[in-house]
C-alpha cells in the first residue's frame, strides 16, 4: 500500500515535472517570437527613418535650379554649382558615386569626389526603379564583386515634366564593431540580415550570406530553420519602410529556451521536495489505515475460531475507519448474541430430545413389562386349563387351547423383537476388530445346536476380519443364518454359503442358500419391519429379523441388498466400510 | 400359614404371575414352605419384623427371596438395596424376577448384590422350567450360610 502510494506521487512528480517544463518551453518561445517581431518592426522603423533622411537630402538635391538648369541647357553657368551640389552628397565613404543623368539615361554630369564606378548599368536600376516626378526612391542591393551597392534616385522636374535623374550610389558596409554594437543592443545572439524584398540578395550588413528559407509570397512568417552548424534558429523578416528591403531578426532557439531551461533543476528540486513530503504524507497515512486495517483483519480472523466471546476492536475517530471499527464491533455483538442464542436454542431442543428419549425408554419399559407379564397370565392359564381339564375336553377344546398358547408366545416374540429393534437406534456403536470367521463359525454351531440339525450343508469360506460392533454383527450373522436355515428347511439338500469378496473400501459379506427364494419384485418389502414375504404357516417369523440387520448394516454406513429367485434360494449381500 | 420354616419369600404384586410361579413351584414340590407378599413395603415389614409382621421372629430368613421389580409402594430394587445393605440379611440369596429385559434394571441388580436375574418367559412351559429351576438350585443345591 504504502509502496503504491509512492509510485502514485513519482509519477505525478514526473507528470508535473513535464508539465511544467513543457509549458514554461512554450511560454519562452512564445515571449521570444514577440521578442523578434518587436526587433524586426523596431529596426526596420529604425533603417526606415535612415532611409528617409537620405531621400529627403537627395531630393533636396535634385531640387536645386543649378541640377535642373544644368539637364535642361547643359550651360556651364550652372555646371559647377551644380557639381559643389552634388559633391555635398558625399557625407561619408558609404557614399561611393553620384551622378546626373538625362531622360535617355545617358549620365550627363559626375561628382569628382565618385571613387568608385559602380558597375551597374544605371539602365537596368532606373527601369526596375520607376521614378516620377518630384520624388525619390531606394533600389533594391546588388551584388558586385562581394559588395553590396545600392542606389538612391531622385527625379529631376522641369515645370512638373521629367527633365532627368540625380543617382547617388551607395555602398553597404558596417564596421564590425557597429554590428556587434547592434547586436548587443538586440540581445545576446540576435543577429540582423537585410535582403531584398524579392529575397534576390542577403546580407549580414557587411556581406552577401546564403538566403534563409522563407517561403515566397509570406515573407511575414516566422520561420525555424537549422543553420549552416546545424544549429535551431528562429527568424522574422519585416519590410523596411520607403525601401524595397527586409529587415530580418535571427535569434537561435537555444536562447530563447534557455530560461525555461533555467527553470529545469529548480522544477526537479520541487519534485523531490515534493516527493520526500509525501513519503512522510504516506508514512504517516500508512499508520493511520494500515494500522486499523491489520487490528480488523487480525480481529476478523480471530472470529470463526473457539473464542467465542464477542470481539471488539478499539479504533478512534469518526473518520470512515473509525466507522468500520464501529460497524465490525456491532457485528461481533450480534453474531455472539446469535450464537448465544443459537447455544440457547440446541440446548432447548437437545432438552426436548432427552425428554423424548426417557419417554420412550419409560415406554418401551411399560411395553417390556406390562405387555408380557397379561400375555404370560395366558399362555399360562391356557396351559393349565390343559394340564387340569384337558382329559375332559374333546379333541376341539385342546386344539383351541393351543391355538391360544401358540398365539400368546409368538406376540411374546413379537413383543421381543420389536423391543430390540427399538433399543437399537440408541445404542452406541463400540467398532473393533472383530474376527468374523470365529463368530460366523460361532453363531453357526449355536444355531446347530438349537434343534433342527438335519444335515444341512454349510460352507464357509475366507472371512476377513470386520471393523464393527461385535454384538450387533453377531446379530446380523445370527439373523442372515438363522433365516437360511429356516428357509431352506423344507429342501432336501440344504446348502448355505457364506463367504466375503474384497474390494477396495469395503468387504462384501454373504451369506446365500438354496431355500424358498423370493420373488425381487418384493425386494424392497424385505427390510421392512414386520414385512415378511412367506405366511406364517410356511415359515413362522415377526418380520423384524432383516429390518433389524439393516439398522445395523445402516449404523456401519454400510449398504445390504437382497437377490433371490422363488423356489431357488437367496443371497444376502452386506457392505462394511475397511475404514470408518 | 406356619412361618417358622419359611423357605421361599416370593414377592409379586401380579396375582397371576404368583399363582404361575407357585404352581411351577408345587409341581417341583418346592412350594411347602412359602410365603407370598405383595409388594416391597410388605416384604420390608417382613424381613425386617416391622408393621404388621412386628412379632414375627426375625431369625427366620427365608432360605431365598424370589423378587418382582414392578411392584407398586416399594419396588424391587429397593427392597433389594435395603437388604443387601443389611448385617443380618444379606446373606440371604435373592433372586430378580421381571419382565423387564431393561438393562440398567440388570446392572442396578447386579450392582446391589443380586444373585440371580431372571427374565420371566411368556410361554408357561419355559416359565415353569425357570422357576423350578431356580428353586432347586437356591433349596436344595446352593449350600446356604446357616
Amino acid at each position: 500500500m504504502p509502496l503504491l502510494i509512492c509510485g502514485l506521487l513519482l509519477f505525478t512528480i514526473s507528470v508535473y515535472g513535464f508539465l511544467s517544463y513543457y509549458s514554461l518551453r512554450t511560454a519562452a518561445l512564445g515571449i521570444g517570437q514577440a521578442r523578434i517581431s518587436l526587433l524586426a518592426s523596431q529596426i526596420s522603423g529604425m533603417l526606415g527613418q535612415q532611409a528617409q533622411n537620405v531621400l529627403k537630402t537627395t531630393r533636396a538635391t535634385a531640387a536645386q535650379k543649378s541640377i535642373g538648369g544644368y539637364i535642361l541647357t547643359r550651360d556651364n553657368q550652372y555646371r559647377s554649382d551644380a557639381l559643389a551640389q552634388m559633391d555635398k552628397l558625399h557625407r561619408d565613404s558609404t557614399w561611393v558615386s553620384v551622378e546626373l543623368l538625362d531622360t535617355n539615361k545617358q549620365t550627363v554630369l559626375r561628382s569628382d569626389k565618385s571613387t568608385v564606378r559602380v558597375p551597374i548599368p544605371l539602365g537596368k536600376v532606373l527601369s526596375s526603379t520607376p521614378v516620377a516626378p518630384d520624388s525619390v526612391r531606394i533600389g533594391k542591393f546588388y551584388n558586385s564583386n562581394g559588395l553590396l551597392y545600392y542606389a538612391i534616385i531622385a527625379a529631376v522636374s522641369d515645370k512638373g515634366k521629367l527633365a532627368g535623374y540625380l543617382v547617388s550610389w551607395q555602398l553597404l558596409h558596417s564596421t564590425p564593431q557597429a554590428v556587434a554594437q547592434l547586436s548587443q543592443l538586440m540581445g545576446s545572439g540576435t543577429q540582423l540580415y537585410l535582403s531584398n524584398s524579392d529575397a534576390s540578395v542577403w546580407t549580414d550588413m557587411n556581406k552577401p550570406v546564403a538566403g534563409l528559407p522563407f517561403r515566397a509570397g509570406h515573407l511575414d512568417e516566422f520561420i525555424e530553420y537549422k543553420d549552416k552548424n546545424g544549429e535551431a534558429m528562429f527568424a522574422k523578416a519585416q519590410q523596411v519602410s520607403r525601401t524595397p528591403w527586409l529587415a530580418v531578426i535571427i535569434l537561435p532557439k537555444k536562447n530563447i529556451l534557455e530560461s525555461a531551461q533555467s527553470f529545469v533543476p529548480w522544477i526537479l528540486l520541487f519534485g523531490v521536495v515534493l516527493m520526500a513530503a509525501g513519503i512522510f504524507a504516506v508514512s504517516i497515512l500508512s499508520r493511520g489505515i494500515t494500522k486499523p486495517l491489520s487490528l480488523l483483519t487480525d480481529a476478523a480472523r480471530a472470529m470463526p475460531g473457539e473464542q467465542l466471546l464477542p470481539i471488539t476492536i478499539d479504533i478512534p475517530g469518526n473518520d470512515e475507519l473509525g466507522e468500520l471499527a464501529a460497524a465490525f464491533n456491532r457485528m461481533t455483538d450480534q453474531i455472539y448474541m446469535m450464537w448465544q442464542g443459537l447455544e440457547q436454542k440446541v440446548q432447548d431442543r437437545t432438552g426436548q430430545l432427552e425428554r423424548a428419549n426417557k419417554e420412550l425408554d419409560a415406554f418401551s419399559y411399560s411395553v417390556s413389562h406390562d405387555l408380557r407379564t397379561p400375555l404370560r397370565a395366558i399362555n399360562g392359564y391356557a396351559i393349565m386349563l390343559q394340564e387340569d381339564y384337558g382329559m375332559q375336553l374333546d379333541a376341539e377344546g385342546n386344539r383351541i387351547i393351543n391355538n391360544i398358547v401358540t398365539n400368546a408366545a409368538r406376540m411374546g416374540r413379537l413383543i421381543d423383537d420389536l423391543l430390540s429393534f427399538a433399543r437399537l437406534g440408541k445404542k452406541e456403536l463400540v467398532l473393533t476388530q472383530v474376527d468374523m470367521q470365529g463368530l460366523t463359525h460361532t453363531v453357526v454351531g449355536e444355531l446347530l445346536q438349537n434343534g433342527n440339525d438335519k444335515g444341512y450343508d454349510i460352507q464357509i469360506t475366507a472371512l476377513p476380519p470386520a471393523k464393527a460392533d461385535t454384538g450387533m454383527i453377531r446379530q446380523v450373522l445370527m439373523n442372515l443364518i438363522s433365516n437360511a436355515i429356516k428357509y431352506t428347511s423344507k429342501k432336501e439338500n440344504p446348502v448355505i454359503q457364506i463367504g466375503s469378496e474384497d474390494q477396495d473400501t469395503h468387504t462384501i459379506y454373504f451369506v446365500k442358500d438354496n431355500g424358498a427364494g423370493f420373488d425381487m419384485a418384493y425386494a424392497d418389502k424385505l427390510f421392512g419391519v414386520f414385512q415378511r414375504l412367506h405366511s406364517q404357516e410356511e415359515f413362522e417369523g415377526t418380520g423384524v429379523g432383516l429390518a433389524l440387520v439393516k439398522r445395523i448394516i445402516d449404523k456401519h454406513h454400510g449398504i445390504i441388498r437382497a437377490e433371490g429367485r422363488e423356489g431357488q434360494g437367496a443371497a444376502f449381500y452386506f457392505h462394511l466400510p475397511k475404514k470408518t | 400359614m406356619n412361618d417358622d420354616k419359611v423357605e421361599i419369600l416370593l414377592v409379586e404384586d401380579n396375582p397371576h404371575d404368583a399363582e404361575l410361579t407357585i404352581r411351577a413351584l408345587k409341581k417341583a414340590n418346592l412350594a411347602n414352605r412359602l410365603i407370598h407378599l405383595h409388594d416391597g413395603a410388605e416384604a420390608l415389614d417382613f424381613l425386617f419384623a416391622k408393621g404388621v409382621f412386628a412379632d414375627r421372629d426375625i431369625g427366620n430368613r427365608p432360605k431365598v427371596i424370589l423378587l418382582d421389580i414392578k411392584m407398586p409402594k416399594v419396588d424391587g430394587i429397593e427392597v433389594l438395596r435395603q437388604l443387601k445393605l443389611d448385617e443380618a440379611n444379606r446373606t440371604i440369596p435373592v433372586v430378580i424376577m421381571t419382565s423387564s429385559k431393561e438393562e440398567q434394571d440388570i446392572i442396578t441388580s447386579y450392582d446391589l448384590g443380586v444373585n440371580s436375574y431372571v427374565v420371566k418367559p411368556v410361554d408357561f412351559d419355559g416359565f415353569a422350567k425357570a422357576v423350578s429351576e431356580l428353586g432347586f438350585y437356591w433349596l436344595i443345591t446352593n449350600q446356604a450360610m446357616d
